[in-house]
């Protein structure tokens, strides 16, 4: 076989150790004879080994994915970070306060509110970190080198349980709340319960009433999108006193419902021990009747054995008195004698 | 090192969760390759910035696209897929963003390989590190004289363990078009870096 062959074809792969057995083969058959291929093949592996000198590099800056808004220009509604720390939950009942009417929905990286017929564009709502690729467009920013040291420590954003949250691709991101699998069903309701009554009810007072100052006290709030009407959810961004206000009425919420489940926890095991207790006394109740019943029986058979007993001996007492001065002697008894003592016997 | 307990996890269960959305699985999945594709890239582009930028740049695609990955235990090659095409485009456009390199091109440098002044980027340091950043810029420059094709070829096989099957499948190319790049760019590699004075046995005495 001649040498470009062998060079093209088997050389590299016999260098790599890549080469099949029967290639194998017949690149060293070939080398035994070939001083120049050997040669070639001793100048690929120097050159291998050497390159092999240069080690992998340490990266000098991170790459680590941040969140950053994809729509430069347009202002967007920046959640705190108190907001970020309560969580998706707390999250979504500021937004179904601050929209409480209409829907709601992410996509293309913006929070669309609409209402009506009409659409408007609302906000960005800052979302965690750990959430939700769809909803917003993400860059990667180089961090500095303790931007992300260790992966473990927790972003401020990330709440409680939400390693387990899932995002459905380009849908709403639910959240996991507070308490696991256990509790998730119940908090979906909670949220339910927490917007309408962070809101008000539509009956008692206008959400705007309650959860938004009004446009007085709002002088700093800085924009206002849409007329505010009883029918129309006035849309804005909310100001760091609505936001402040909202959290601290989410918390007392929160506390009021965590109280109550505790009373009601309470409650049923109250009533769980009362059942019980009341279930033993009945039950002991009904064995000490079976007892005294069951003694009463064994009383009474007793007590009539013995009254038998006494009548037997009283008549045989008064048999033997009767008989008189002629006490009975061993066999020598009267045929009424004997029919006496027959009946008694019975 | 470091880094060592993100290896133990498996690319399929962090891409998995990568898909469904979970950032702090792709950020494990970033803390797991940063280093490799870096390094990749560098060793192709030969510039620290240009790698860094195309380093997130990919991994940048890589969210972009995690989705439609649908096996995701070819996540690897994938991965270099992408970091390759990128590193190739910046590359055939010649746009390279930084033209401040603190490396100079090996034809613009005229320092000999060698010579006392020749590593730049390396802090003072005992003979040996000296010495090994100095092997380090000689072997960047030489690898930077081969073509392309060869060089992504090279670096991957001895940078990067695949084997000759696997970079094929990453360029799309014949298996034995690949060997035949690998045993012509090390030719190459083998000319240039005499060239530059880096021969075995100095190495050998270099790196004591």
């Amino acid at each position: 076989m001649d040498c470009n062959k062998i060079e093209e074809q088997y050389l590299i792969a016999y260098l790599f150790d890549e080469a099949t057995e029967e290639e194998r083969r017949t690149v060293e058959t070939h080398l035994e004879s070939c001083p120049k291929c050997r040669a070639t093949l001793s100048g690929l592996r120097a050159t291998v080994t050497t390159m092999h000198e240069w080690k992998d590099e340490d990266i000098p800056h991170r790459v680590v994915l941040m969140r950053e808004s994809s729509a430069p220009g347009r202002k967007g509604f920046v959640a705190p970070l108190w907001l970020k720390g309560l969580g998706w939950a707390a999250a979504a009942a500021v937004l179904a306060l601050v929209v409480s009417q209409g829907s709601v929905r992410y996509g293309d990286g913006n929070l669309t509110v609409s209402f009506g017929r009409g659409e408007s564009q609302l906000a960005r709502v800052g979302e965690e970190p750990g959430f939700g690729p769809d909803v917003d467009r993400d860059r990667i920013a180089p961090a500095g080198e303790e931007g992300y040291d260790s992966p473990r420590e927790q972003t401020p954003g990330t709440a409680p349980g939400g390693e387990k949250g899932r995002t459905a691709p380009g849908g709403f991101a639910r959240p996991t709340p507070p308490g696991g699998d256990e509790g998730y069903a119940a908090a979906r309701g909670e949220e339910q319960q927490l917007a309408q009554r962070l809101e008000g009810g539509p009956s008692t007072t206008s959400p705007t009433e309650n959860m938004l100052p009004t446009s007085d006290s709002s002088s700093s709030t800085p924009q206002r999108i849409g007329p505010a009407s009883p029918t129309q959810a006035e849309i804005r961004y909310a100001s760091m006193q609505d936001l402040e206000r909202q959290r601290a009425q989410s918390l007392a919420f929160f506390q009021e419902l965590m109280k109550a489940s505790e009373e009601q926890r309470a409650e049923q095991w109250r009533q769980t021990i009362d059942y019980l207790l009341s279930a033993v006394n009945d039950q002991r109740q009904r064995d000490m009747n079976e007892i005294m019943m069951r003694i009463d029986a064994m009383g009474a058979g007793t007590l009539s054995e013995l009254d038998m007993t006494n009548r037997r001996l009283d008549n045989l007492t008064q048999n033997v008195m009767a008989s008189g001065r002629q006490p009975a002697r061993q066999t020598g008894r009267t045929p009424e004698q004997a029919r006496q003592d027959s009946e008694d016997e019975k | 090192m470091e880094d060592n307990w993100t290896i133990s996890i498996s690319d399929d269960l962090l891409v998995e969760r990568s898909r469904r959305g979970d950032l702090k699985a792709f950020n494990l999945l970033i803390r797991k390759w940063e280093k490799s594709v870096y390094n990749f890239i560098y060793r192709f582009v030969g510039r620290h910035e240009e790698a860094q930028d195309l380093c997130q740049e990919t991994f940048v695609r890589v969210y972009e696209k995690i989705e439609g990955l649908k096996d995701s235990s070819r996540f690897k090659g994938w991965l270099y897929t992408i970091a390759a095409n990128l590193s190739r485009d910046r590359l055939k456009r010649g746009d390279l963003k930084y033209t401040v390199a603190l490396e100079t091109t090996p034809e613009a440098e005229g320092t000999q390989p060698g010579s006392p002044d020749s590593p730049p980027a390396i802090a003072p340091s005992p003979d040996a590190e000296a010495y090994k950043g100095e092997v380090r810029e000689i072997i960047m420059k030489a690898l930077q004289t081969i073509p392309e094709q060869q060089r992504m070829a090279l670096v991957l096989k001895i940078y990067h363990g695949m084997t000759t099957a696997e970079i094929a499948d990453l360029t799309g190319d014949p298996a034995g078009t690949i060997r035949s790049r690998l045993f012509h760019g090390l030719r190459k590699m083998q000319k240039a870096l005499g060239e530059m004075g880096l021969t075995k046995e100095e190495l050998g005495h270099g790196l004591q």
